[in-house]
């Protein structure tokens, strides 16, 4: 039933320290979370000493440049290193967010670097994303209409309407939300977790689709839908600012206002 | 090891078509639960005594025991589902979890049919 305690295997030991060149003056610590599930070795925090005099500003430039010139086997995601593939997410002063959006400096003290929270850890800061896109597939994200488009145009839509699925469309499935989020940690299996209903909603609010009804037939469910307790950890955590819990909580009230 | 597919995994069996009424059911009784729950205090702030023969005339009192039932069938629906959630959360064996929630159903049961019986008998003075 309850684990109060990591498996052995699962234990963080201290790591190695990285020291800096004695010549260099502004010395910023980062500590890593290192884990390779091919070997026996227990995951480890190891220590980097990085030359911030010649460094980006972006905790995503620190771990670059610790690839490139101090240790070439750390790994992780990253790609577009401005905020806008959602890559180098992972949990960084204790908060997930985007590593190429967050700057050193908004952090105190070392930077405490670890993979996104209850996930499966491919190695160091890559995670095993498998379960989070086959949820995000499972909510149909694309437009379902009865009706063909204008044979001569797009379908149209309103100004006001095309407003609504605007914020809910910038979602860009960093996994944030989802993995910051209690119940997803201890549900991932059969609950959804805000990113998969954020871009739920983004569908059920478009004023092009007509699977409303179908769509929320799919979510109506104590486990996929339900084990939303509302904590928001995923609204304070998005990196670009998003609403998920709101967009729940308006999927929720969808179905009241079905029901009753 | 399953080599099912990710999606297939998600899918499971399918959405339930359920958990609107019971979303529904635990705010209503959230909201009754306030009302009488503020009156319950007033009751016993303003309650002339606390001897036995006190407790049975308050209890006695026709709106009173109306209200009393109305607190203890709210308070226990509200908690069957409370605790139903919080089973569900984190009570993962399948056949651990059916079994808590069996439980907790009876209790639940056991305790409102044992308040309802008392608070009647008092206040039919039998």
């Amino acid at each position: 039933m309850a684990e109060f305690r990591l498996p052995k295997n699962s234990r963080i030991i201290k790591g190695k320290h990285f020291p800096a060149a004695n010549s260099v003056s502004n010395v910023r610590k980062f500590a890593v979370y290192r884990y390779d599930p091919s070997s026996d070795e227990n995951p480890r925090v190891d220590t980097y000493d990085v030359d911030m005099d010649n460094c980006g500003p972006m905790v995503l430039d620190a771990l670059i440049k610790i690839k490139n010139e101090i240790d070439p086997t750390l790994t992780f995601r990253r790609s577009c290193r401005e905020g806008i593939c959602g890559s180098c997410a992972m949990n960084i002063d204790g908060g997930n967010t985007l590593a190429c959006t967050r700057a050193n400096d908004e952090v105190k003290g070392d930077v405490k670097i670890y993979p996104l929270p209850h996930m499966s850890v491919v190695k160091d800061l890559v995670t095993d994303l498998t379960n989070f896109y086959a949820q995000y597939a499972s909510i149909k994200p694309w437009l379902q209409s009865r009706t063909p488009p204008p044979p001569d145009q797009e379908r149209l839509q309103s100004k006001e309407d095309q407003e609504l699925i605007n914020e809910p469309a910038a979602c860009i499935l960093c996994a944030c939300c989802s993995t910051s989020c209690p119940s997803y940690w201890w549900n991932s299996d059969r609950y959804l977790g805000p990113a998969a209903l954020l871009a739920s909603y983004r569908w059920l609010v478009d004023s092009r689709d007509d699977a409303t009804g179908e769509r929320l037939d799919e979510l109506e469910d104590p486990f996929r839908l339900y084990r939303c307790h509302t904590i928001m950890n995923c609204t304070q955590t998005c990196p670009k600012g998003l609403n998920p819990a709101q967009a729940i909580a308006e999927t929720k009230k969808m179905l009241v206002e079905r029901k009753y | 090891m399953s080599l099912r597919i990710p999606l297939g995994n998600v899918l499971g069996l399918g959405s339930a078509k359920d958990g609107t009424s019971h979303f529904w059911g635990q705010r209503l009784s959230g909201i009754g639960l306030l009302i009488l729950g503020l009156w319950f205090v007033y009751a016993i702030l303003t309650v002339p005594g606390f001897t036995h023969a006190d407790a049975l005339a308050f209890i006695g009192a026709p709106l009173n025991g109306v209200l009393l039932l109305l607190l203890v069938v709210t308070m226990s629906y509200h908690s069957n589902l409370g605790i139903q959630v919080v089973i569900e959360d984190y009570v993962h064996g399948h056949g651990l979890k059916l079994a808590s929630l069996i439980i907790s159903r009876f209790v639940h049961t056991f305790l409102t049919v044992a308040a309802i019986y008392a608070i009647i008998k008092i206040g039919l003075g039998a």
